[in-house]
């Protein structure tokens, strides 16, 4: 087979192309066609008239605020993804009510599942009452200011930073030192991204595994991921 | 003419391209190791340098990555596989201006990306980052370096092949489908949801142990057993070792995704794929240190087996350590950690990178009459290369495993627990920043400018020569059948056309089979 160059590329080739097709094919035939679907199903399987579908589609805002969540490279730090009850812990940090499932990401362009956590994850980023806007925000200025030992990068660009003149100006943030800082377009965005991210619904195959209305309200620190059991002193490495 | 004066006339023809994709490679490695030490820098102090959003982390860091892989790795994995193809081909490198200037291409393209990733134009594709419009020029400028080591493979005069040869063709293969495939897949007709995750998890691990890995395996196939002048231990076993890598490598970065949003049996697989690493890793480790162990004074006292067989070892040992951590148990507690980039360090700084100084510091005296830097520099480099990359491994597992804990198993702060183990990271990323800058200067010391050492006297007389000396060749390790049986067949263009389209219309009747 090495002897001659035919073998060689045949060889190469063929072997290479065994796992793009047990691999690669055999995944997008699997799953590469789930459909939107309502949260349980009839008696019959089929999904139910009328109700409404899962996933739903994001804001415009929100879709522009993913390019720029791409482009500052978020996703060096933060997933999307909670993993599978018995793996990890993300359910029990609060990260989510189920774990996440393939349909969650059907309607997006590139889902953005990530490979790092140092900071927390962001599958429900969007579901956490603390994170209001104001509050996400005053953590992309300066994620130091609400969490002392962040890693998280501050991002200054997104925002312009000028001398109060009498009262706030509209839309802006006082920084508490005579400075306020108002969101330029970009910053608006990635927020709007941010509280895009839900999965806060049931699927057919995978119902909620921890109760909805206590997970959320347990959450108690401002921006970190926080595990509803007492001991814990909550994650700063955002 | 005797083997000698047949490499010279080899090395001659290769003398142009060698100093373009060392010089480019150092240039390349200078940059992606300052990113990384940027980029480690802004995980201590999260507020150094924070008013420029060019400087992020998110975009230094995928910026340092793709320069160093595809700059550094590329263009020494060029220059690697030309010459070795050559020389075990015994064929002279046939228009060396063609892949000098297929190269300046490739690193055209590579500038731009780079600046793309600052620009905030990234992909989110690990080891793909950079954006889509630069991927043709790449593919374009890959697909001509590839036709000429295929064009030197197909010249060579001897039937038998060696295990570097069939890397380098492999690698050239390799990265063809992967590149192509994986752009088919993510972008050009992308699929849903998180297939895309599938395939990017498959392009990365491709692209470091099908392309990067192939080419420092070759080297030392090649200057192991040339340099101390035996036989390859257990040589019989590296054809085992070339199919099992490719057979297993594929699917083994896939258990990154356990519990992920994918079907289970896709991280399972990867599981076992990445515990199957165990076949090519051992017997290319028991072929390059089994045969290096039967003379190890002289591997040490040869600087450039030095770095090559500390290199393997890195390698050995690291693998080692990532099928223990593949195990699912263990990966349960290290996803998502510092430990995620344990695998691209070893592959890159502790594998590769050591065999590419090693291969440079052999060729630069065999190439240009004798020239070399100071020994001791080059010792120099050797420790300071070997201790950067060890910080580097060294904390990425600790850390890995302590951060890991506390993130998946319990339920407090894990920054606290792995803010040491960025610090030493910095620490590593520096001193291979600073290992970088020894390797330029070595170059440097050596021959001087690129532009100094480059001789075109030399180079049109060598060419003039070169037709009648092949004909006439009778090498220690030729025999008279060979010869004449197999006649030299003088390069045309249209020879060179030809393969590509071959080449192009082979890979195109396969899509479209298994599609």
């Amino acid at each position: 087979m090495t002897r001659t160059l035919s073998g060689l590329l045949v060889l190469s080739t063929v072997l290479l192309l065994f796992s793009w097709r047990y691999l690669i094919v055999a995944t997008e035939r699997q799953y590469g066609d789930l459909e939107l679907t309502s949260g349980s199903l009839d008696e019959n399987g089929s999904v139910i008239k009328d109700a409404s579908l899962y996933p739903k589609a994001i804001s415009g805002m929100a879709l522009q605020g993913q390019q720029v969540y791409l482009s500052l490279g978020c996703v060096n730090c933060h997933t999307q993804q909670v993993r599978l009850e018995g793996v990890g812990r993300d359910m029990e940090r609060g990260w989510g009510l189920r774990p996440s499932m393939p349909r969650d990401y059907v309607r997006l362009a590139q889902p953005l599942l990530g490979r790092f956590r140092h900071g927390p994850d962001l599958s429900n980023a969007g579901t956490r009452k603390e994170l209001t806007e104001e509050a996400l925000l005053r953590h992309l200025y300066s994620p130091q200011t609400d969490t002392p030992n962040s890693i998280c990068q501050p991002n200054p660009y997104l925002f312009e930073r000028k001398e109060i003149k009498g009262d706030v100006s509209e839309e802006a943030l006082d920084l508490g030192d005579g400075t306020e800082i108002s969101p330029t377009r970009d910053a608006r965005k990635l927020v709007g991204y941010l509280q895009s991210l839900r999965q806060d619904y049931e699927l057919p195959e995978m119902p909620f595994l921890v109760e909805p209305e206590i997970e959320i309200i347990a959450a108690p620190a401002p921006i970190s991921a926080s595990a509803p059991t007492s001991e814990n002193k909550e994650t700063s490495n955002e | 003419m005797s083997k000698e004066q047949g490499e010279q006339v080899i090395d001659r023809s290769f003398r142009i391209v060698a100093l373009f994709f060392i010089f480019s490679g150092a240039a390349w490695l200078l940059l992606g190791t300052f990113f990384a030490s940027l980029a480690a820098a802004k995980t201590v102090m999260p507020t150094f340098l924070s008013d420029y959003e060019w400087l992020a982390y998110g975009r230094v860091r995928p910026a340092s990555i793709n320069a160093l892989l595809y700059g550094w790795g590329g263009n020494m994995i060029f220059g690697a596989s030309l010459w070795m193809l050559a020389r075990l081909s015994w064929a002279e490198i046939p228009y060396p201006g063609i892949p000098v200037v297929a190269g300046m291409a490739w690193n055209g393209a590579i500038s731009i990306g780079i600046l793309g990733i600052l620009a905030g134009h990234a992909t989110p594709f690990e080891l793909l980052e950079m954006p889509e419009y630069v991927s043709v020029f790449l593919y374009g400028a890959f697909l001509a370096l590839a036709t000429w080591s295929i064009i030197i493979f197909h010249s060579r005069i001897q039937t038998e092949t060696y295990a570097t040869q069939w890397y380098a063709i492999g690698a050239v293969i390799w990265f063809s489908l992967t590149f192509f495939l994986g752009h088919l897949g993510l972008f050009w007709e992308p699929v849903r949801g998180t297939v895309q995750a599938v395939i990017a998890s498959w392009f990365a691990q491709n692209l470091l142990w099908l392309w990067l890995v192939p080419i420092a395996f070759g080297i030392a196939y090649y200057l192991v057993p040339k340099i101390l002048g035996i036989a390859v231990r257990g040589y019989s076993l590296a054809f085992l070792g070339f199919v099992t890598l490719l057979l297993a490598a594929p699917w083994s970065g896939l258990g990154d995704l356990r519990g992920g949003p994918v079907p289970e049996w896709v991280p399972t697989m990867g599981s076992i794929m990445a515990v199957a690493m165990f076949f090519p890793v051992t017997i290319f480790a028991g072929n390059v240190l089994g045969t290096a162990g039967s003379n190890l004074q002289r591997v040490w006292e040869d600087l450039s087996l030095r770095f090559v067989v500390t290199g393997t070892l890195l390698f050995t040992i690291c693998a080692y350590l990532g099928m223990i951590i593949a195990i699912p148990a263990v990966s349960e507690v290290t996803q998502f950690s510092l430990f995620g980039n344990f695998q691209f360090n070893y592959i890159l700084h502790g594998l590769f990178a050591m065999s590419a100084f090693g291969l440079t510091y052999y060729l630069l005296p065999v190439l240009f009459e004798g020239k070399q830097s100071n020994k001791l520099m080059v010792a120099s480099h050797f420790w300071i290369a070997v201790s950067g990359v060890s910080l580097i491994l060294a904390g990425s597992i600790w850390g890995g495993l302590t951060g890991g804990a506390i993130a998946n198993l319990g339920n407090g702060d894990w920054g606290a627990a792995t803010s040491p183990f960025l610090a030493l990271n910095l620490a590593g990323e520096s001193l291979l920043f600073l290992s970088a800058i020894y390797f330029a200067t070595n170059l440097h010391w050596a021959i001087g400018f690129p532009w100094q050492a480059c001789c075109p006297k030399t180079e049109t007389e060598g060419e003039k020569t070169i037709v009648e000396d092949k004909t006439n060749a009778s090498g220690d390790d030729l025999s008279e059948e060979d010869l004449a049986t197999k006649e030299y067949m003088g390069l045309t263009a249209v020879t060179f056309i030809l393969s590509t389209i071959l080449v192009i219309a082979f890979a195109g009747v396969v899509f479209s089979i298994i599609l």
